[in-house]
């Protein structure tokens, strides 16, 4: 790995952000970048070095990524390629990873850049150190929840109880009084629970911090997928693991997944890790 | 019983969800970057089209 000549009609696509004096020894000798042929390269700046490698133009261009990536064959083997890298220089040395698509014109462009951001990537290499990043992904069934709660909760079942003795007028109004309370009630219990599974893994880690919910199908009865990130030092990662086994099977009213080590992607502000808090402010 | 769902495999989502709109993006005079500049309609287009077309979720353990 040694610093290279951008060629003619290239540009530098950006994989993340190291520190000078790790990166000078740690980094892997020989990793092909995005475009399958140039090799990763860094850029000095100060303290700090860009993970660099050289794409065409003809192709990174932003008007040409744009249009490429309509194409999502295009896009899947971009993106692939662009973890790979980042995933090969986390397992070398502490990164800041940079975002997808990233394609900088000069040396000086990345250099300028980073010495406006220089302290706080700083800052949060030194809390990346010897850390990865896990997600925790719980997955609740609305339709399973829906049918154990409308049995549990006495106001439901009070309801259910009066639409029996009702006319059919009356009947159709408790009919939607069940159906919002049950709405509601199947979102907290969603959030309570998924708040209680989630603290569990609190204090094995760094920081943590919540991701965007997914809601997969359609209606009152889609799944809902409840994620967090975690950042986890490597010497607890088996530990946290575990602990993934061990409470899985203390809440059976979800399913719970984990996905990693990643790099850190979602804690790159330094901010987070401070806060300990959401990741989306 | 609660499952613990687990394969060998990352998915795209998996890899997408991170870097198109995680990461950091360097504040300063990007001249050629389009990292986080349009990659809104990528969001919406792909990675939503792809939360909804999965039936599950795969955890995944590196080695």
């Amino acid at each position: 790995m040694t610093k290279r000549i951008l060629p003619p009609d290239h540009a530098w696509y950006l994989y993340g952000i190291a520190q000078r004096s790790e990166a000078e020894s740690g980094l892997p000798r020989v990793t092909v970048g995005v475009d399958g042929a140039s090799m990763v390269a860094m850029i000095e700046c100060g303290e700090l070095v860009a993970l660099v490698s050289a794409v065409p133009l003809a192709e990174f261009a932003a008007e040409r990524v744009r249009s490429l990536a309509q194409d999502d064959l295009w896009l899947e083997r971009v993106a692939r390629e662009h973890a790979r890298v980042v995933d090969a220089l986390q397992r070398c040395l502490t990164i800041v990873p940079a975002r997808l698509f990233s394609v900088y014109a000069s040396d000086d462009d990345i250099c300028a850049s980073l010495a406006a951001s220089e302290p706080s990537i700083l800052r949060t290499l030194q809390r990346l150190a010897g850390c990865d990043e896990f997600e925790i992904r719980l997955t609740f069934d609305r339709a399973a929840l829906r049918k154990s709660l409308s049995r549990s909760v006495p106001e439901i079942a009070g309801l259910v109880e009066q639409r029996t003795a009702s006319s059919p007028g009356r009947a159709y109004l408790v009919d939607r009084q069940i159906a919002a309370l049950l709405k509601r009630k199947v979102e907290e219990t969603i959030e309570g629970l998924g708040g209680q599974v989630f603290a569990e893994f609190r204090s094995r880690a760094v920081a943590y911090g919540a991701l965007s919910p997914l809601r997969l199908g359609e209606g009152d009865t889609a799944l809902a997928v409840v994620r967090r990130a975690y950042l986890v030092r490597r010497a607890q990662q088996d530990r946290f693991l575990d602990a993934v086994v061990r409470i899985g099977l203390l809440h059976p009213e979800t399913k719970i997944a984990y996905s990693g080590p990643w790099p850190p992607y979602n804690f790159v502000d330094p901010d987070v890790l401070e806060e300990q808090g959401s990741i989306h402010r | 019983v609660s499952a613990l769902i687990e394969a060998d495999e990352v998915t795209l989502l998996d890899v997408l969800d991170r870097i198109l709109d995680k990461g950091v993006v360097l504040s300063g005079n990007l001249t050629i970057s389009v990292a986080g500049v349009d990659l809104l309609f990528l969001d919406l287009q792909l990675v939503i089209g792809l939360c909804v077309r999965e039936t599950g979720y795969r955890g995944s353990a590196r080695a």
